[in-house]
Parts: structure tokens; C-alpha cells; sequence
């Protein structure tokens, strides 16, 4: 019955009510959304790489070559050389190394060169290998293994031809379309920007750049490179040792400790988002209680029969509550309802352009806690009409009926 | 006795030394029913208050059916008051987006959980009983004729089957052929399930319909301040 005079109630003022519950669904949305972004997209950056104790690049900002090397994001200002690669990796301390190159896209997605060490040693999540949905790791020049989206979006099958483009705009007019390279391997999906990118060896980037037709494929420069130590014990000084190699300037960085920087700068932007949408849905539920306490001095009558049917002035204040936590509820079943359908159609999206994988399922320990506190604050400060419902209960008497 | 009333002084709580009501003794015998007027602004709202235990007097105490109402808590006084006492006011005053089955539901709500055992077949025999029709159950009260809320009114007063029933101006709105229609109604109810009956009015014509009448005047020792 209690439930039942709720929902009656409000349903009796649809009008304020689908306002009130309108504005409490948009603030729960933003909330919802910014805390479920930023979870996945720190999931997912945490996800990418594992296992790799350094990565070393030309000389530039730790978060740089963070993002561009294992991000596939922004562009290296700078190349190292094929000698200095060299010469680090056959250092005594260093178990294997992966080398990156990049510079080259097609359709959009990146190309990576490398040499077959990557699908030997690169792990992304908790230390999981890289796998083959079709064929296998390339061994000719012109091989090129996909990401599971490339293959899945541009619809490519084994023993296809594609061409690839220099630069990384999603429209190159500088195409390699002398050199097309065979599609050799499907790799299965990661969740990581390893899933966008097409994988092709070092001397497949380096025929597609030489003018002459009998090129040495030998790299000259690569971009970057992943070292994996045999201790961990050395990774400090092996950091040291290469920050200060005399040949050329080079970076090395703990890929750990770049991304609790990158998280470190985010924090601001992060906290003042949060802030933000912690501020929005204070205003609507600020409206709500303001709904509430006008449905109070409408419904003075209504009072004063219950009074006189015997309803507690608890009753009462009992009430406002229900209705409160009913339009929070609905707002909130509403919001995450929405937030659902906007993930799915964003996901595509959010990994196009930022290489991130978010899960559109919502519904994690963190999100139903913020909703446990969003109702509480609604029945906080639903405690303002509440209250008052109450002390007009104590003065109403039946010649108020 | 089903109303006890010894030494009732009534002032508001801001006023203290200006009393309201001073009423020496009255009382109300099982199964009476009693016709109470005056005039407007004689003190007969307070006296109902006082007797459905929402106001408390200042002195003197009130015994409703053997209950001391005095000595009884806040909530127990709700309490009371919705398992014993029943109300039916001048404009029915029915919860207007509840369904009349709901009015009914409502006023039994607030009673002891054993008095709410078969509340809707209560509900509805009483409904049938009083004539409205089964299509008319779960319609808001907002859409029934004045007639038809008036007797859901009733059932809602009943519901709980009070041994006091209080009524209050209940003909006001009404011709003299509903008012007289509505008179028979009440006082076959309230013989039907030996009920007392305290009915105000300042309509002295209704007098006709009791066997005791009472002028709040002559219980009342405060003078002309109303």
C-alpha cells in the first residue's frame, strides 16, 4: 500500500515529476559516463603492454614515448639508429627486445615494422601472448599480419593484397602500391591498439622506402624498441646506462612508472570532470527536494485526511523518502539504460580514435557504489521536504480536512 | 461509555490563560447517537480533535471507549484513532488520484497488522453494500459523482469497523434530497453495526434524525469568545 500511494502520488504530478526525473537521468548520465570511461580507458592502458621493462626511443618526454610506442598515439619527433639498437640489445643484461617502426598507415589504421621477436615476447594483459585466429607470424618481406578490428573492419582474408600509404592520415595520396604485401596472419583479438594495427617486418618497411630495386633491406633507423631484461634487479641501471649512451641521445622508460605519471597528470582533469558531474546532480536533486516540498504545500488536504485516518506523522515523512527514492531509482535505471545504448554506439568510435576499448557493459563493483551514494544523497537531501512533511502532519488537524 | 469527558479545558499553546473550551462533564453512552451543534466558531472542531486524540487538552482528561486519551503516546493516539474512530467529513475528502478501493485500503493501513486480515473482501462487501457498483472499484475518486464518493466515504469510515463514528458537516453540499437519503444511509449503518454516532452540524433541522441533541453551548462554560 505504502509503495502503491508513492507511486500514485507522483504519477497525480506527472508533469514536475518526469522534469525532476529527466534532469536527475542527464546528471546521473554524465556521472556514470565520465567514471566508466575513465575505469576502461585506464583498464585498457594498463592492459596494453606487460612484461616489457624498458622502452627505449629517441630522445624526448617520458609520457611521448609512452603513447606513440605502445599507444600507437601522436607521432615520434625523432628515429634512433639500427646500430644503436644494436649495440643495446646485445647487451649481457638484456633476455630480448622488440623493435618498432612506424610512420606508415593504411586505411587509417597504423602499420608497425618489427621482426618476429614481437610475437614472441609481447604480452598485453596478465602476461598473455600474442595468437593466431588464421595463419602465422610473417617471414617474407612483403607479409603482413592484422590486428583482429583491421582484418574484422576493412573485411581482409588470408593471401589478400594490400597496399600501404606513407604517413598516417586515413587518406595518404603517397601510396607504396609497387610493394603490396600479402596479408599472412590474422592475429586473435587483445582489447589493446595491437587489435588496429597491421604488423609487417622491418625490412618490409625498409623496401617500401628504398628507391632502388635492389635494396638492401637492412633498417637504418627504427622508432623505438621494448627491451625485456633477464632481471628486474637491473632495470634502474640499465635505464641509467642507456639515458646517458654517448652515440646518440636516447630515452629509456619504465612503462609502470610512465602511465602512473600519465594518471598523475590526468588526476586533475579527472577530479575536476568528476567534480563537475558531482555538481550537476547536486542541482538536480537540490530540484527534486524543491519538487518535493512544493507537492507539500499542494497537499496540506491530503495531509490532514491521512492525519485523521491515523497516519503518523512518520508516515508522512516516510513518504516524501519513497517518493525520492523513486525517481532517483528510475532516473538511475534510466541513465545506465542510456549509457548502455551510447557505448555500444560509441565503441567504434572510441577505438578508431583513441585506440580505446571500452566495454559498454556498465554495471562493475565502482559503478554500484557511486549509485548506492547517488541515492543516498537523494534521500540526504530529500530530507529537507521530508522533515517538512513531518511538522505539517503535527499541525494538522481536522479542520484542515 | 464510549466518551468520557471530566473538567476539559482546551487553550492553544501560545495562549494559555484564554481557554477555547471548558467543558465540566459530559459523556456519551455505547451505541448513542448523538446530535452536536453550534454555531460556527463554538469550539466544535477543537471538541473533535480532542476526542480523535489529535489535539490533547490543557486539563482535564477525555476517555474515548474506556481509553484515556491523556495518557496515551502520540503514536499510540494514531493508533487508536485509526482502529477505533471513524471520520466522514463535509466534502468526503477522499485522496482524489487513489481508486476508491485504495481510500478504503489506506484508512485500514494504519491499523494493527490482525485488523488487516481480508481488508479487500471488507472492502468490497462494504462498496457492494452501499451500492457502488464493482466497475467503479478501481476508478480514482476524482471520477466518481459526489453520491458515489459520499459512500465511499462511508466505507472508508467503516472499514476498520469503528465503535465511534464521527461525522462532520457531511450534508453541507447537499440538496435536501441526498442530505435526507444520506441521513437514513448513516443511521442504518451505525444501527446496523451498533456504532456511536456523533454528529455536528450547525443545521439544526437534522435534529429530527437523532435521540439525543446537544448544544455545544450548553456544555461549553466559555462564553462569547467564538
Amino acid at each position: 500500500m505504502f509503495i502503491r500511494l508513492a507511486w500514485r502520488s507522483l504519477l497525480n504530478r506527472r508533469g514536475s515529476v518526469a522534469l525532476t526525473f529527466l534532469a536527475i537521468s542527464v546528471s546521473v548520465f554524465v556521472l556514470l559516463g565520465i567514471e566508466h570511461i575513465r575505469q576502461q580507458a585506464k583498464f585498457s592502458f594498463n592492459n596494453t603492454v606487460s612484461g616489457v621493462d624498458l622502452i627505449v626511443g629517441a630522445r624526448t618526454g617520458d609520457i611521448n614515448l609512452l603513447l606513440y610506442s605502445a599507444f600507437r598515439l601522436g607521432s615520434a619527433t625523432n628515429n634512433l639508429t639500427w646500430e644503436s639498437y644494436q649495440k643495446i640489445a646485445k647487451k649481457p643484461k638484456v633476455a630480448w627486445t622488440i623493435p618498432i617502426s612506424l610512420g606508415d598507415s593504411h586505411k587509417g589504421y597504423r602499420v608497425m615494422g618489427t621482426t618476429i621477436d614481437y610475437f614472441k615476447h609481447f604480452r598485453y594483459g596478465q602476461k598473455k601472448a600474442l595468437g593466431f585466429t588464421h595463419g602465422e607470424a610473417f617471414s617474407e618481406v612483403f607479409d603482413v599480419v592484422l590486428g583482429a578490428v583491421v582484418a574484422r573492419k576493412l573485411n581482409y582474408q588470408l593471401n589478400d593484397k594490400l597496399v600501404l600509404a606513407h604517413g598516417i592520415a586515413s587518406t595518404s595520396f603517397n601510396l607504396h602500391d609497387k610493394t603490396p604485401f600479402r596479408v599472412i596472419g590474422i592475429l586473435k583479438p587483445t582489447g589493446t591498439p595491437v587489435d588496429y594495427t597491421l604488423h609487417v617486418s622491418l625490412s618490409g618497411i625498409e623496401a617500401i622506402h628504398s628507391d632502388s630495386a635492389l635494396y638492401d633491406v637492412t633498417p637504418k633507423t627504427i622508432t623505438a624498441f621494448m627491451v625485456g631484461l633477464h632481471s628486474k634487479m637491473a632495470t634502474f641501471h640499465m635505464q641509467r646506462e642507456i639515458n646517458n649512451y654517448r652515440a646518440e641521445p636516447l630515452s629509456a622508460i619504465l612503462p609502470g612508472v610512465t602511465l602512473t605519471q600519465l594518471w598523475q597528470m590526468m588526476t586533475i582533469m579527472e577530479n575536476t570532470l568528476i567534480l563537475v558531474s558531482a555538481l550537476v546532480l547536486l542541482a538536480s536533486l537540490l530540484g527534486l527536494s524543491a519538487m518535493l516540498l512544493t507537492s507539500i504545500r499542494e497537499r496540506q488536504r491530503e495531509i490532514a485526511i491521512m492525519r485523521s485516518l491515523g497516519a503518523p506523522p512518520l508516515f508522512l515523512f516516510m513518504l516524501i523518502q519513497t517518493e525520492a527514492l523513486l525517481i532517483t531509482l528510475a532516473s538511475s535505471v534510466f541513465a545506465l539504460l542510456l549509457l548502455f545504448v551510447s557505448l555500444l554506439c560509441l565503441q567504434n568510435f572510441l577505438a578508431d580514435s583513441f585506440s580505446l576499448s571500452i566495454s559498454a557493459y556498465v554495471l562493475d563493483e565502482n559503478i554500484l557504489y557511486l549509485l548506492l551514494s547517488i541515492i543516498i544523497s537523494a534521500l540526504v537531501i530529500s530530507l529537507i521536504p521530508a522533515i517538512s512533511a513531518y511538522s505539517t502532519a503535527l499541525q494538522k488537524t481536522l479542520n484542515n480536512v | 461509555m464510549s466518551i468520557s469527558v471530566q473538567n476539559l479545558r482546551f487553550s492553544h499553546g501560545n495562549k494559555s490563560n484564554v481557554p477555547i473550551l471548558d467543558i465540566p462533564e459530559w459523556s456519551v453512552i455505547a451505541g448513542e447517537h448523538m446530535f452536536l451543534h453550534g454555531p460556527s466558531g463554538s469550539g466544535k472542531s477543537t471538541l473533535l480533535n480532542l476526542l480523535a486524540g489529535i489535539l490533547i487538552p490543557s486539563q482535564g482528561s477525555i476517555k474515548v471507549l474506556d481509553q484515556s486519551l491523556n495518557l496515551m503516546s502520540g503514536r499510540q493516539r494514531d493508533k487508536f484513532r485509526a482502529q477505533n474512530i471513524g471520520f466522514v467529513f463535509q466534502q468526503f475528502n477522499l485522496i482524489n488520484y487513489l481508486s476508491a478501493l485504495d481510500n478504503i485500503r489506506l484508512a485500514n493501513h494504519f491499523t494493527k497488522t490482525l485488523f488487516r486480515r481480508n481488508t479487500d473482501s471488507k472492502a468490497k462487501e462494504l462498496l457492494q453494500a452501499l451500492g457502488i457498483d464493482k466497475a467503479l472499484h478501481h476508478q480514482p475518486a476524482s471520477s466518481l459523482s459526489m453520491g458515489q464518493q459520499q459512500r465511499v466515504a462511508i466505507a472508508r469510515a467503516l472499514i476498520n469497523t469503528p465503535e465511534l463514528l464521527i461525522v462532520d458537516e457531511p450534508t453541507s453540499a447537499l440538496d435536501s434530497q441526498n442530505r435526507d437519503a444520506f441521513m437514513v444511509l448513516l443511521l442504518q449503518i451505525a444501527r446496523q453495526h451498533n456504532i456511536t454516532l456523533i454528529f455536528v452540524s450547525h443545521d439544526e433541522s437534522l435534529a429530527k434524525y437523532f435521540s439525543r441533541t446537544v448544544a455545544l453551548q450548553e456544555l461549553n462554560v466559555v462564553k462569547g469568545r467564538h
